[in-house]
């Protein structure tokens, strides 16, 4: 497969210009609306709601069409990019220096996780087939027939050069052992696999270029002025419950931690629990359904699992309860369960484990300094929210914690209407987290 | 992700050091101080798609008088000093007398490279990294140099061509340079 990609797809990919590549996406993006109710099907099959799936197939088609028009905006109708302006290097100007990137001639592999078979996908061959490499997509077997289903209207769709794109169900057998520094991995999943794929003999040996997104506890904080009664206290509460009930919180952006000045967190846990109980789990197919299921049994036992270890580090259950009857008879479901840790200082779990489900802890933080210490506890996350109508905390808490996080949201009154919300990467925003929670976490082992 | 950053992750950063012709040839770019393709039929009459990166409009030369700069001090209301006083202009450390204002040399500098006539160029979009080099004294002449840096596709109906304009006075010295970029039909 590997060699099919170097020496079919990459060759054909880099005959055609940026802008070709660019058409191509867009060519795609259309072959998946299209046929989009297909996929809309199977959906059900994972669990997810119709509005869950629509993040993933639509908003997987939609990466297609923003990458298409960024590559047709901001890269040239050429095979070359030029990057920065020519550098002078002698005095009557005739020898001048000038960086270009060009395509890489391996392949990319993208291992991607279970949560968003579409737009996992995609979100991984846009920039790939854009820069011109070929690419081998490797999906996670529990929801790999809807990435199969989506791959298929790819092919189908007649657009993509042979050996541009292939597939692989399963197991990568030895595939490991033959990469290159011309190739790349691309990997979204968690933080010990990361590692483990990081270390290859081979992937260290031959300098393989890794790209990682793995697991992250984010964390969306209360602002110090948002008294209950004041809108940014609604619109907090309101955004920590999407997250936990969207996709049945198993998003890598989900919003694990959520913080909030101590006079103030008996007010978020009462309005929190409220609203979490009006959300009605059940068949993603029915109209009145606010969270669906889990992907799997194994998935919620894994849940399970992760919020006994949160309580065991002292975080109480608030909210939902974890070991309630599934509203249909052998379904994944799991009701929203809501944890509060008093001392989130002492517990932990609550910073390192991650219940990959409708889990979310609440804590208290005593001021400027805790809140930004406890965000940045996570060691490294995707996404951060804030929620200020002060300038000065903003400044503040952004000035102290953006080292630790890939993308922050500062909400109040004035843009939450137009917001995208926490959760949502942006094709066109850094979507991805400083540090490796997994050397982070071995670091604080060694260090206790 | 994180735009197209994103799309470097897939690809090889490299330096290439040689002359401005070469780097010309291997990125299929406009590259200052690489030869221009001087054209004979005026850019405005081409559609995109007939534009080549590095195609080069070469205008007439127009000298610029102290009642140029006067009229458009009054018709602009802009009387800065450097433009309407000898004597304070003199006394600044970077002028040798009154010069004619940076807003005039564009005005004019449209004045040489423009074609009036409807066409495939719909509309002027804006200007990027202007700098303004040397000082254009009265009774100093101005030319202009309209090449194809850069196009690329606003829509499928729409593109947008990005020009470097260069201003020369007589002695062939850089005036001002520019982007240019206007609304074209592909």
């Amino acid at each position: 497969m590997l060699k099919h990609a170097r020496e079919v797809g990459g060759p054909a990919l880099r005959k055609l210009t940026f802008h070709e590549r660019a058409r191509m996406l867009k060519a795609l993006g259309q072959a998946i609306m299209a046929r989009k109710e297909e996929l809309y099907e199977l959906n059900y099959l994972t669990g997810a709601t119709r509005k869950d799936g629509w993040i993933d197939i639509e908003g997987g088609a939609g990466t297609l069409f923003s990458f298409s028009s960024k590559g047709r905006r901001e890269l040239p109708d050429a095979h070359v990019l030029m990057d920065g302006a020519l550098e002078p290097l002698s005095k009557e100007g005739t020898f001048v220096g000038q960086h270009i990137y060009t395509p890489l001639q391996g392949a990319a592999l993208h291992i991607n996780a279970f949560n968003f078979p579409v737009w996992g996908m995609l979100e991984k061959l846009a920039p790939t087939l854009l820069a011109g490499m070929p690419a081998i997509v490797k999906p996670a077997s529990a929801t790999s027939y809807l990435t199969e289903a989506a791959f298929r209207i790819m092919i189908e769709s007649g657009v993509l050069p042979t050996g541009a794109v292939q597939l692989i169900v399963g197991g990568v057998g030895d595939l490991f052992d033959h990469l290159g520094g011309q190739d790349v991995v691309s990997f979204t999943g968690s933080a010990s696999t990361a590692l483990k794929l990081r270390t290859h003999p081979v992937v260290m040996r031959e300098s393989v270029r890794f790209i990682a997104e793995q697991d992250s506890l984010n964390a969306s904080v209360l602002g110090p002025d948002a008294a209950p009664g004041t809108p940014e206290f609604d619109l907090f509460v309101r955004e920590v419950a999407t997250e936990m009930t969207v996709k049945a919180g198993q998003k890598c952006t989900a919003i694990r931690r959520a913080m909030a000045p101590a006079d103030y967190l008996d007010a978020v846990q009462e309005a929190l629990a409220e609203r979490l109980a009006g959300t009605k789990v059940g068949d993603p197919r029915a109209d009145d359904t606010g969270m669906g299921a889990l992907v799997s049994l194994s998935q919620r036992d894994d849940v399970r699992q992760k919020i006994a270890e949160l309580e065991a580090a002292g975080a109480k259950i608030v909210s939902g309860d974890p070991s309630a009857d599934s509203p249909i008879a052998g379904g994944a479901f799991l009701s929203p369960v809501l944890l509060r840790a008093d001392d989130p200082w002492k517990s932990s779990a609550v910073h390192d484990v991650e219940p990959f489900g409708p889990v979310s802890t609440i804590m208290p933080y005593k001021n400027m300094d805790d809140a930004i210490a406890l965000a940045n506890r996570g060691m490294g996350s995707l996404a951060l929210s804030l929620f200020t109508h002060s300038a000065d905390a903003a400044r503040d808490f952004i000035g102290g914690a953006a080292a630790y996080h890939g993308r922050m949201l500062v909400i109040d009154r004035t843009n939450s209407k137009e917001s995208t919300g926490h959760g949502s990467p942006l094709p066109v925003l850094v979507h991805g987290g400083p540090a490796a929670r997994a050397a982070a976490k071995k670091w604080a082992a060694s260090a206790a | 992700m994180g735009g197209i950053r994103g799309v470097k992750h897939y690809m090889q950063r490299t330096a290439i050091q040689s002359s401005p012709t070469m780097i010309a040839a291997i990125t299929s770019q406009y590259i200052p101080g690489a030869p221009k393709r001087i054209i004979d039929l005026h850019p405005f009459r081409l559609r995109m798609s007939e534009l080549n990166v590095g195609d080069t409009w070469k205008t007439d030369s127009r000298t610029v008088s102290i009642e140029d700069i006067e009229h458009f001090a009054e018709f602009t209301g802009d009387k800065f000093y450097a433009h309407m006083d000898e004597e304070a202009a003199k006394a600044s450390p970077i002028f040798e007398g009154r010069v004619a204002h940076g807003y005039l040399i564009l005005s004019f500098a449209a004045g040489l490279f423009v074609d009036p006539d409807p066409g495939p160029v719909l509309a002027n979009t804006g200007l990027e990294n202007l700098r303004f080099l040397t000082p254009l004294y009265p009774g100093d002449s101005m030319r202009v140099e309209l090449s194809v840096r850069s196009k690329s596709l606003k829509s499928e109906e729409t593109g947008v061509v990005r020009w470097a304009v260069e201003i020369f006075n007589q002695k062939d010295e850089l005036v001002a340079t520019y982007d240019l970029l206007t609304e074209n039909v592909p």
